[in-house]
């Protein structure tokens, strides 16, 4: 199995008034190509920001570190116009609400255009429409749409032509992050199956972002647990979720309310701040089975169990 | 049974979309957005009574009707059997005390501008002071309003309250955010919260919390929640019964176990069967509702989920509309556009009420016809029982459905269903 995208050390802090934010800290994560790699967390643990900092898609007062190997180059040592180049046309990234991400003046046809001679300048507008109507037809979306502007359009088919616009240089790797959390629930789902099969068409892999379980259960070859701006741990999907190895990813399964909920739990606490820095584990305060080296000494990832799963804890 | 503590009559809310000038000039009639189309539902007291249904259902315009947010177009409100539908200002006053409100998002229902305490304090100088008699009197002094908020905040667990008192909105996490929220809801001492998302915005790992503290809540004030919610899983555990709603209507309403433990409305099935189970190793293959929630403002004929409904039947109300839709999604494959090409473009369709027809000028009318007949037969489902008759008249080729059946709710096992297949 050949990886589309590694990092290695991959850290982003932002410089504020008060002190530097530690979003992302020293993340190795390796996504094989065309498969799916959930990246679960709850709000502030820094996956947007990860997936962001792939494609460099962070403010300028983050400062990133370590390497982002992709197609064998490292994305943070090129410059400004080269990533430009890749950005569309190899990496792509879908967004949570594609009202926010599509231009409400322009038409749908005109953004495809727009994207196209972005990369390829010599492309006239009529051919462009062609290989829109090609890409719009493999997200099921009907060709008159072109003619509309986004708020003619459902949400469930702006997100769609979102898609259809990432597909249109048929990129290695898509970042979905959070991509059906402003839809509804069968929405959802019909994206999410739409995605799996057009990745495999596409020969694409993807990063899904995403606070749900749930999908990530359902869609994910692998998922990484984030917490703190940290991976917590990571594996393969089937194996993870039978049998949790973290403190926080066990809390997490257990504070999911399903249809067969019987009990409820809450992991205590709230998440720290990323302000400033800290020593010991992240989840130390909030964690059940804590221990006095715990507080103290940062747990490096050790591979553990017959699938060799990385976890960060003090308990294996 | 006693008297219900809400109850909700035939309640219908439109809201008129607006037409430029010349669009009106050019008819078609007023447009109205059909939020709320015909709901009926009674909340006894004690009861946790939930709506589930999907963004554009309608549940938040009848969370906001009944707190006189928006006015009903028709239908009866009525609290403790006394009519609320349409209070005057002082009526309305008066609803409030009794019928309150937690939105989805505690921060923007806060003042960012504002501590939380002053948050609370105001709705008490507003209301007055609630006493152990159930009336309310004004403050005596500023220092009393504090005692009181303090009280307040001590009851929905911000402790100590002088800590919490002088702190803003951004200081606070989401979940006490939401303690305020419920905080300033419960100094009115309402006998109705009509929770909306309560728990939508929160992660995971504090969401049960949330839903215990308003559980404990009810329990510790004797309250009654109408719990609106797009999250079955959610509903299931808080509600003791529940109406699914879709595009403005309930399809299915009757005692939550009842529900979950055998929906019967197609609808109802296809909400359960999306949810996504946390265990990698029971994924299986869902079949998903066709296409989205429609446009409210021309819902669609008969049963307003027929387009969708995996189990659809010829009487469920095809129309013209309908046999559009189809095309449409035919020639999506550009093979088959391009082999039935004469009876396209999609564009010069045109559909009214059950008819569905197209002008062909020039081109064969019969042939389109014919080809439109082998269309519906083959991959128009129950569609194709449900037409009556595809004719041409001059140059028009015209499909026309058969009237659908009338749709009225029935008792199901337990509940109630607005479904042809009961």
């Amino acid at each position: 199995m050949t990886a589309v995208l590694e990092l290695e050390h991959l850290s982003v802090t932002y410089e504020t008034t008060q002190g530097g934010v530690h979003a992302v800290q020293d993340v190795d994560l390796t996504i094989a190509s065309g498969s799916i790699m959930g990246l679960v967390g709850e709000s502030g643990c820094g996956k947007s920001t990860l997936g962001r900092a792939i494609l460099r898609l962070l403010p300028d007062n983050a400062d990133m570190q370590g390497s982002v190997r992709f197609a064998g180059r490292d994305l943070l040592s090129l410059s400004a116009k080269q990533v430009r180049d890749l950005r569309g046309r190899n990496l792509a990234m879908i967004f949570q609400d594609p009202m926010t991400r599509l231009n409400p003046l322009m038409r749908i046809r005109d953004h495809f255009i727009e994207t196209i001679r972005a990369h390829d300048p010599e492309v006239r507008p009529e051919d462009a429409l062609e290989r829109a109507k090609k890409v719009l037809a493999d997200v099921r979306v009907p060709s008159d749409r072109l003619g509309m502007y986004p708020h003619e359009l459902s949400g469930g088919m702006r997100q769609r032509i979102m898609i259809a616009l990432c597909l249109l240089f048929n990129p290695a790797l898509l970042i979905a992050d959070e991509p059906t959390t402003a839809l509804d629930v069968i929405l959802e789902a019909q994206i999410l199956q739409l995605l799996q099969s057009i990745m495999h068409e596409y020969d694409m892999a993807v990063l899904l972002i995403t606070h749900n379980l749930g999908l990530v259960a359902e869609f994910a070859d692998r998922v990484a647990v984030m917490y703190a701006g940290r991976i917590a741990e990571e594996g393969a999907t089937v194996p993870l979720f039978r049998e949790p190895r973290h403190p926080y990813t066990q809390g997490l399964l257990r504070s999911v309310i399903d249809l067969e909920t019987t009990k409820l739990y809450s992991v205590p606490g709230e998440p720290p701040s990323l302000l400033g820095d800290s020593i010991g584990c992240p989840f130390f305060p909030r964690c059940e089975k804590r221990m006095s080296v715990c507080e103290t000494v940062f747990p490096e990832i050790r591979l553990v169990g017959e699938d060799r799963r990385k976890v960060a804890c003090h308990l294996y | 049974m006693t008297e219900p503590l809400l109850e909700v009559r035939d309640l219908k809310v439109y809201f008129s979309v607006y037409r430029g000038f010349v669009q009106r000039l050019l008819g078609g009639g007023d447009a109205k957005v059909h939020a709320v189309d015909g709901v009926s539902f009674s909340i006894a007291q004690g009861e946790v009574f939930g709506l589930v249904g999907e963004s554009g259902c309608g549940k938040t315009t009848i969370a906001k009707t009944l707190v006189g947010l928006v006015r009903a177009s028709s239908g009866k409100i009525l609290f403790r059997g006394e009519d609320v539908t349409r209070p005057d200002r002082k009526g309305l006053f008066r609803v409030r005390e009794r019928i309150q409100l937690i939105y989805q998002d505690p921060q923007a229902a806060l003042s960012p501008a504002m501590t939380v305490g002053e948050a609370v304090a105001d709705v008490l100088r507003a209301h007055g002071l609630p006493t152990d008699k159930g009336d309310r009197v004004h403050a005596e002094s500023e220092a009393e309003i504090r005692a009181a908020v303090y009280g307040i905040f001590d009851d929905v667990g911000l402790r100590p309250p002088a800590f919490y008192y002088d702190k803003y909105p951004d200081e606070l996490s989401g979940g006490q955010k939401q303690r305020v929220v419920a905080g300033r809801v419960l100094g009115l001492r309402p006998q109705l919260i009509v929770a909306d998302e309560p728990v939508a915005m929160l992660d995971m790992s504090v969401r049960a919390r949330m839903l215990e503290f308003l559980m404990e809540l009810k329990a510790r004030h004797h309250l009654t929640y109408l719990f609106i919610t797009h999250d079955l899983a959610t509903a299931k555990f808080v509600c003791d019964r529940i109406g699914i709603m879709y595009l403005g209507r309930i399809v299915e309403v009757g005692p939550a176990r009842t529900i979950y433990a055998d929906p019967k409305h197609p609808y109802t099935r296809a909400l359960l069967q999306a949810i996504p189970i946390p265990d990698p190793s029971r994924r299986s293959a869902k079949v998903l509702p066709k296409g989205e929630v429609p446009n409210a403002v021309w819902p669609p004929g008969g049963c307003r989920f027929h387009p969708r409904c995996p189990s659809a039947l010829p009487t469920c109300g095809w129309e013209g509309r309908d046999v559009i839709a189809l095309l449409e999604e035919r020639w999506l494959s550009i093979e088959l556009a391009a082999r039935e090409g004469i009876a396209g473009p999609i564009e010069a369709w045109e559909a009214d009420g059950l008819i569905a027809r197209r002008d062909m000028g020039t081109t064969d009318p019969h042939a389109v016809a014919a080809l439109i007949r082998t269309i519906i037969d083959q991959s128009g489902g129950p569609m194709a029982q449900a037409v009556r008759d595809i004719r041409v008249e001059g140059t028009t080729v015209i499909v026309e459905f058969r009237a659908p059946e009338p749709l009225v709710p029935k008792e199901v096992e337990g509940r109630v269903v607005e479904c042809l297949l009961y």
